[in-house]
């Protein structure tokens, strides 16, 4: 084993140690394994609630349309209509009425790359939620 | 070097920013186009951006030019995918997470179902309307800026509600996060920030790093309400967090349903926790008494200045670099022609960052940064020896010249800079002073209420939870707290206000049973183009640590080696690149070689306390697990599950 790493020690006392390792070396299985990572709760709750603290929804929970998104979005997270969302209509105008008294807020300066990006979103498959790789995405 | 910087783009959500590789790598594309925030773009976006609605001519409004394949009622439908739109963006809202990630995916599902074209068509007919509207109100507001420069606001003290809900003192990073943790556990809670600045609530990270390649900070000064800065993937961004619009008018708070509103220019300069009651003060205005439910002391800490410097910071030769004030302060005196040399006094990761982004800033002109610190190299108090001197290396070639060992004892004005007196008798002279010399607490407002505050470590005492008393909390710099896994400690770091912050404000809106400190926040540098690193824990140098290397990442270059060999002759250091007479030490063999890539344990007793991520990114989330484990039997194993041969 030794044979693939070098070990210095330096600092006060060798108190810091250095381990320098083939790639072959550090490319072997780790004998350690470690808990799954907890998973950081999303948008959607496990039960299916909607986490209204979840970072990705920046200031729209928070600022001064929030409670407007909140009844908006919850008709449409827990629509059954078909389309989903259909019987939201009222709820929607009223949160687009709050918006539309701030719009620097709610206002976008480029359209084109998220129509771009939704137009990708909406003519592609769906992709499996889960992410490979060894970030661990755990859901 | 874009690959480096997924990170820097989380300024306030950084819960799942080890997850990030995954949306990274994968949802790049999505990513990257869609990373828009609720902010509003700065008025030269806005200026540039394309108008006129030629490019939407082709998809005709209503149910005629789209193919939906039902014939449903046009306008709810329009409203709903208008909504949809809105909602998409907002879930993006300048960061990419896991969540981000996951929504998308959601949201997709949804949109199939939609006709993406007559989708696009509402939401940029909607857009454009927006920003007519916006070119108005910026107008409005630079006057309004400048015109009202420096009353606080609001200006009469009779406009600060005599009682609110949620009183959040100090209307920075932690604040902020407190803010929004309350808000979105209670949509009808009113909260009042109230800061010593004039700015709203902004991101401090950007003031040592991306700002500095904004080649006309100096003229948006004036502006920094709407400063903003490119951030990794190209995107801009403003420093504030939210633009005006976000917040409610102060005076206005006690009739909004909910809202959150700042009270900038006000200080707090005493609360008394019995009472629930915080005095407010500003220039020349009468003192106001504010009773609070529930309130947060995140105060921050301020910069540290330099004894010997008192004479040359009159003379307005030596600055520091706290706030956003201070970064437009430095950028207007950097225009100036005579300002050629300018000296960053400090080693710690400010000094450092700092000097590397002056370098890159002003080496083109021609001009010099000269770092000096009283250490044997940049950052000796956190990395080990080894990979301090690295650092100095990245620093040397990033254009900074380095003088170590150096300790200011004198610095007079000399003209239209400084002559700097260090303890060997030398004299340097520099053309501006920047003091990077750490910071203090301002124990003014926990000693005029009565609070504790730690003899070592200073700050507030708070407990697991974020307590100081009864309804009384602190989070950020300025709290001192117990965390249940690594000890007391006061951490002064970007994310740490955020994580501290969200729970000091989930514990106070009290939805859920009060939950204790146990999501460790990060930190994380770049020197260079060429070097970053994230760390999580304690990292101490002090500490006793383990490194580990994959070999083709650890060059033993005999430039290198020749350095050392020297220095363990006992010779001067000379590496040729700067000041020949002051290198940092190399000491021994470890600091001889150029360290490209690897992770370093630090260690208390057997237990990992702190992981160090030396150009390695997008691998927080092992060593989070590393930290919350603790204790293994052999570290090199644990150093495999970073996959330290694979170059990203």
């Amino acid at each position: 084993m030794m044979a693939t790493r070098s070990v210095l020690s330096s600092g006060l006392d060798g108190k810091d140690v250095v381990i320098i390792a083939t790639r072959e070396e550090l490319a072997t299985p780790s004998k350690v394994s470690l808990p799954e990572p907890e998973p950081a709760p999303g948008l959607i709750l496990a039960d299916g609630s909607i986490n209204w603290g979840c970072p990705c929804l920046g200031g729209m929970a928070t600022g001064p349309c929030g409670s407007q998104f909140r009844e908006a979005f919850s008709c449409f997270h827990y629509s059954d209509a078909e389309p989903k969302g259909s019987d939201c209509y009222e709820k929607f105008s009223v949160m687009q009425e709050c918006m539309s008294h701030y719009p620097d807020l709610y206002g976008k300066d480029d359209d084109d790359e998220l129509a771009a990006a939704m137009d990708a979103a909406a003519d592609e498959p769906a992709p499996p939620p889960a992410q490979p790789g060894p970030a661990g995405d755990a859901k | 070097m874009l690959r480096l910087r997924a990170v820097s783009a989380i300024y306030i959500e950084s819960q799942s920013l080890e997850l990030l590789s995954a949306a990274r790598r994968d949802g790049f594309k999505l990513f990257r186009t869609s990373a828009l925030s609720t902010q509003a773009p700065t008025a030269q976006t806005v200026l540039s951006a394309p108008r006129g609605g030629s490019e939407h001519e082709g998809a005709a409004p209503g149910p005629a030019g789209a193919p939906p394949p039902a014939p449903p009622p046009p306008p709810p439908r329009a409203w709903l995918l208008a909504a949809a739109a809105v909602t998409v963006t907002a879930s993006l809202g300048g960061v990419g997470t896991d969540h981000t990630t996951r929504h998308l995916h959601t949201l997709r599902i949804c949109l199939t179902r939609l006709s993406s074209r007559f989708q696009i068509y509402i939401y940029k007919k909607l857009s454009d309307e927006k920003k007519r509207q916006l070119d108005i109100v910026n107008v409005v507001d630079d006057n309004a800026t400048r015109a009202a420069e420096e009353a606080p606001i609001p200006s009469a003290g009779a406009d600060i509600p005599r009682r609110v809900q949620y009183l959040l003192v100090g209307a920075g990073t932690a604040s902020f996060a407190a803010m929004r943790a309350i808000r979105s556990a209670r949509p009808d809670a009113q909260v009042l920030l109230v800061g010593a600045e004039h700015e709203l609530p902004y991101m401090r990270p950007p003031l040592s790093k991306e700002l500095w390649r904004e080649p006309d900070l100096a003229a948006r000064a004036p502006h920094l309400d709407a400063l903003s800065f490119r951030q990794w993937n190209g995107r801009r961004r403003t420093v504030a967090y939210e633009p005006s619009a976000f917040y409610t008018p102060v005076e206005r708070l006690p009739e909004a349903a909910g809202g959150a509103a700042v009270a900038r220019g006000w200080r707090v300069v005493r609360v008394d926790a019995v009472r629930h009651e915080a005095e407010l003060r500003a220039p020349g205005r009468e003192p106001v008494l504010v009773h609070f439910d529930k309130c947060l002391l995140a105060t921050g800490v301020r910069a540290r200045r330099t004894e010997a410097l008192r004479a040359a910071a009159e003379a307005g030769r030596a600055l520091t670099l706290r706030g956003v004030r201070d970064a437009a302060r430095l950028a207007r005196e950097l225009e100036r022609p005579d300002v050629q040399r300018v000296a960053v006094l400090g080693g710690g990761f400010l000094a450092a960052e700092l000097s590397a982004a002056l370098a890159e800033r002003l080496q083109p002109s021609g001009r010099s940064v000269l770092q000096l610190f009283r250490e044997a190299a940049p950052l000796a108090a956190v990395l080990p020896p080894y990979l301090a001197a690295e650092a100095a290396r990245r620093l040397r070639e990033a254009g900074v010249t380095l003088l170590p060992h150096a300790e200011v004892q004198a610095g007079a004005p000399d003209g239209g800079g400084v002559l700097l007196r260090l303890a060997g008798g030398e004299d340097v002279r520099a053309d501006l002073v920047v003091e990077c010399v750490g910071s203090e607490v301002d124990d003014e407002l926990a000693r005029a209420s009565d609070l504790e505050t730690h003899p070592e470590l200073g700050g507030l005492l708070v407990n697991a939870e974020l307590q100081a008393r009864s309804d009384v909390y602190a989070a950020g710099d300025v709290a001192c707290f117990y965390d249940v896994v690594l000890g007391r400690r006061r951490v002064e770091h970007h994310d740490h206000a955020v994580v501290s912050g969200r729970l000091a404000g989930e514990n106070m809106a009290a939805v859920s049973p009060p939950k204790h400190y146990t999501h460790q926040s990060m930190f994380w540098s770049d020197l260079g183009p060429q070097l970053g690193y994230e760390a999580i824990g304690i990292i101490d140098s002090r500490l006793p640590t383990v490194g580990v290397f994959s070999a083709d990442a650890v060059v033993d270059s005999a430039a290198a080696a020749a350095a050392g060999a020297e220095a363990a002759a006992g010779g001067a250091a000379a590496e040729a690149l700067a000041e020949p007479r002051r290198q940092a030490e190399p000491g021994d063999a470890a600091a001889a070689r150029r360290y490209e890539r690897g992770v370093v344990f630090y260690l208390r007793e057997r237990r990992v306390v702190g992981v160090l991520l030396w150009n390695l990114f997008n691998r927080m989330h092992v060593a989070r697990q590393v930290l919350a484990q603790g204790e293994f039997e052999d570290l090199f194993e644990v150093a495999k599950l970073f996959t330290l041969h694979e170059d990203e």
